[in-house]
């Protein structure tokens, strides 16, 4: 199968390396245009029934959310024009704008946002997210009250576009099942634009909505979003000007390379939302990693600075815990486990591993994500001349391709691997998963696959979960995070440096905490391209 | 080398051949050898590089593996030929790197050999039946890509050394076992077998003894450039991210390296020179071995 892969997408690839230049003339023809290139294939446009950046991007310019985010974590009107939240915490009131349509000309109306809210409850993968929703009342068309078993904190963050799409009922709501309703792939939302063309993994059109509820948006008249499975042939157009954006750049050698672009303004804002971590997970269960002392250890010798530092150029941002940096929430006041071999080696001593006679004391494997070379392979092997100082030989397992590396992992089958983790926002969307003991769920991948099993961890994340005040809040949180670093079920590493790139004149640039996954509508070409 | 001689039917005197003192053949062969300029180049070129990889650890004990200064150290005092991206030394990956290559190498096409001797011998000497059913066998993995297969196999059976040469060597025997048919089926009517299956030789000393001699020259010749086709072979895994990361290989440093050739042209070049001069040097062998061990090249000098 991956030999098959290998081909299509070098086929692929090389198709796409000689066919841009002829598609780039017919698709960025008339002004006003923004042509995004992404490697990121959509499976489909409806974000109440997928998650992930693919399906993300499309689905935020398509359907319009309660409420979007600024660049400080506030929330700001968009379907709802004002919203309350109950004192005990166990309602929202929405109140939503009275002149929104969808692009068939269908008023947008509670009964959507109902059934919408409904429907991500029951579909969307982050079971998390919405589970504390018991219903919404409809009192009229334009108020709608969700309401809630047990507070939720996380909920306002959950109506961000990129989570909380409003289908329409009266296409959506026919009774067929929501995750292959035909409509995912012909979308219909109340959104800046919509979707008038897709070829399948080629490109998709999305077309000014002239009937958008806020006047005067979007500014643009069309984007043209292409899918390119080489991420070298995106570099190139972009710095040809074929394509005026490339989000969800990771490489360092790539940002390196557009920076110096003269035509290229690179941007790592925009990714605060998504909270990418990346970092060195331990299979807790497994001896000897299950002596907390042998987990220190290790992180007193992985060299956090070295690695962000010199392997990944500077150009990543280190992190030393479970929330994100860039979070409200995220707690600096942890132990960083600067390096400290001579600490490291007594850990060791005292967890009852003494050196042998050729100098090592245990071995272990490390796997790793593959296809993200510098985040992931070149940290694996760099730790395994690093663990060696103190007497740790470490195999580098290497993963033909994803699924058998999450195989490996979600099975258990493994000792320590590198990984990268998205926090989406609020802890409770995208970090209790981590940590909960409740989540450990074989064959799961990105559940609690270190197994980690902490019971004053639990009760905080339980507790964090519906407290509704933003500093108990915030301090449940800092508990838990000095905890779990302490308890080391993961050695934190960094932020992955996710950037994005757009083409000097562009303005209105979409650096808000959800980036490209909130709607483009205030992107204009402030200076147009020349053609 | 007594076996050679006993049975050399093409010798210019075949029935004093017993009698002659033993080196006499082998002693031309070299000679011949000798004579051939690329074949001395060629076996300096591999003599120089076999010492440098067997002798370069005692001279330069670095591990390979170890993290020896900054990641894209430029070639210096401190390292000779620079560093890779994660500052591990280049030449100690090229010395240690070169033994894991050159080992591949060498068991991949002895691997390849002895398949494909013992396929084409058995299929050459028996016909029939036998002949059929391995003639199929042979096309069967002959249809197959090579280095498709070979990726199928190391992605099965995991990225390790050991895979990876059992996959080469399991993937390019069949040229060996076509070879190797003809050969066998081109003497085994000859007198001299004849004689010997008359004079009451069982199969298994017609194979081994009377006809396998005769049938090596060319794969000798064929194994030494399978040498070469299997360090290409251990390169090419690599380069598409199949290598063992736990050995330092050629292949390896090419393959993991070629993503920043711009930052680090010295951890891409070296070993990539290293590979090109030792298939080079291989062929050059290889040739010089054709010429000495053809007769009837032999003769035309």
């Amino acid at each position: 199968m991956s030999i098959r892969t290998y081909f299509l997408l070098g086929a692929v690839g090389l198709f796409s390396v000689f066919a841009a230049p002829h598609r780039s003339i017919a698709q960025t023809a008339g002004a006003n245009t923004l042509v995004i290139a992404t490697t990121q294939v959509p499976r489909h446009f409806n974000g109440a029934v997928q998650s992930g950046l693919a399906t993300a991007m499309p689905s935020a310019q398509i359907f319009a959310s309660p409420l979007r985010y600024d660049e400080n974590w506030n929330p700001q009107p968009y379907l709802a024009q004002s919203w309350e939240v109950a004192p005990d915490g166990l309602s929202v009131t929405l109140h939503l704008v009275k002149n929104a349509l969808f692009h068939d000309g269908q008023p947008v109306t509670s009964e959507d946002v109902a059934f919408s809210v409904m429907a991500i409850k029951a579909n969307h993968p982050f079971q998390t997210m919405l589970e504390a929703v018991d219903k919404v009342d409809t009192p009229d068309p334009f108020t709608a009250i969700i309401r809630l078993s047990h507070p939720n904190p996380a909920l306002l963050l959950a109506m961000s576009p990129a989570l909380m799409p409003i289908l329409p009922k009266h296409v959506y709501g026919d009774g067929q099942d929501l995750k292959t309703h035909p409509a995912n792939l012909k979308p219909v939302g109340s959104g800046p634009f919509k979707l008038t063309e897709y070829k399948q993994g080629e490109y998709y059109t999305l077309e000014k909505f002239d009937k958008f509820f806020i006047p005067g948006r979007p500014k643009l008249d069309k984007i043209v979003v292409r899918i390119v499975s080489d991420q070298n042939a995106a570099l190139v157009s972009l710095e040809r000007g074929d394509v005026n954006a490339l989000p969800f750049v990771t490489g360092v050698r790539d940002i390196e390379r557009l920076e110096k672009a003269p035509n290229i303004f690179v941007t790592n804002k925009g990714f605060a939302g998504v909270g990418p971590l990346n970092w060195l997970a331990f299979n807790t269960r497994k001896k000897p990693l299950d002596d907390v002392r042998v987990r220190q250890a290790i992180a007193y010798t992985a060299n956090r600075d070295f690695i962000v530092s010199k392997l990944m150029g500077g150009k990543a941002v280190p992190a030393t815990g479970p929330i994100a940096p860039g979070s409200p929430l995220d707690e600096n006041d942890v132990e960083t486990y600067k390096v400290d071999y001579v600490k490291a080696a007594a850990l060791l001593d005292a967890a009852g591993y003494p050196k042998g006679g050729d100098g090592s004391r245990f071995s272990l494997t490390i796997d790793y994500l593959p296809g993200a070379d510098e985040q992931q392979r070149n940290v694996a092997e760099y730790l395994r001349s690093q663990l060696k100082r103190v007497g740790i030989n470490l195999e580098v397992r290497a993963a033909p391709d994803f699924p058998t590396w999450a195989q490996r992992v979600s099975n258990y089958d493994f000792d320590l691997t590198m990984d990268t983790v998205f926090n989406w926002g609020d802890p409770v969307i995208g970090v209790n998963r981590t940590y909960l003991s409740s989540n450990i769920r074989k064959g799961i991948i990105w559940s609690n696959t270190q197994q980690y099993s902490n019971p004053k961890v639990d009760e905080l994340l339980q507790a964090a979960a519906v407290e509704t005040s933003p500093e108990k809040r915030k301090a449940l949180y800092s508990e838990f995070q000095k905890i779990v670093v302490a308890d080391v079920p993961i050695y934190f590493i960094n932020a992955t440096p996710y950037y994005n790139a757009f083409s000097k004149g562009l303005a209105g640039l979409p650096t808000s905490i959800w980036g490209v996954m909130s709607p483009l509508d205030e992107v204009y070409w402030e200076t147009p391209p020349k053609t | 080398m007594t076996t050679l001689q006993t049975s050399t039917p093409l010798a210019i005197e075949p029935l004093d051949l017993p009698a002659r003192p033993a080196a006499s053949p082998a002693r031309a062969a070299l000679r011949q050898f000798l004579r051939s300029p690329s074949g001395v180049i060629g076996l300096c070129l591999l003599i120089v590089l076999v010492l440098g990889t067997a002798v370069g650890p005692i001279l330069y004990p670095v591990d390979p593996l170890d993290l020896v200064g900054g990641p894209f150290t430029p070639p210096s005092a401190d390292a000779w030929l620079g560093t890779d991206y994660l500052g591990r030394d280049v030449l100690a990956g090229l010395i240690y790197g070169g033994r894991a290559t050159l080992t591949v190498g060498a068991v991949a096409a002895l691997i390849t050999i002895a398949i494909g001797l013992t396929v084409g011998a058995l299929s050459g000497f028996f016909g029939g039946a036998v002949d059929a059913i391995l003639v199929k066998l042979t096309e069967f993995f002959q249809i197959l890509p090579p280095l498709l297969f070979a990726m199928v196999l190391v992605t099965l059976f995991g990225q390790k050394l050991t895979t990876i040469t059992l996959a080469i060597g399991a993937v390019s025997w069949t040229s060996a076992a076509r070879l190797t048919r003809a050969e066998f089926m081109r003497l085994r009517n000859l007198d001299f077998v004849k004689a010997a299956r008359t004079a009451g030789a069982g199969n298994a000393h017609l194979i081994l003894r009377v006809l396998l001699p005769n049938a090596l020259p060319p794969v000798i010749v064929s194994a030494t450039l399978a040498i070469g086709v299997a360090i290409l072979f251990e390169g090419g895994l690599s380069f598409l991210g199949l290598g063992d990361p736990n050995v330092m290989s050629w292949g390896l440093m090419l393959g993991q390296n070629r993503n920043y050739v711009l930052d680090a042209w010295w951890a891409v070049t070296f070993p990539g020179a290293a590979i090109f001069l030792a298939v080079l040097a291989i062929s050059l062998v290889g040739d010089g071995i054709n010429d000495a061990a053809n007769p009837r090249l032999r003769r035309r000098t």
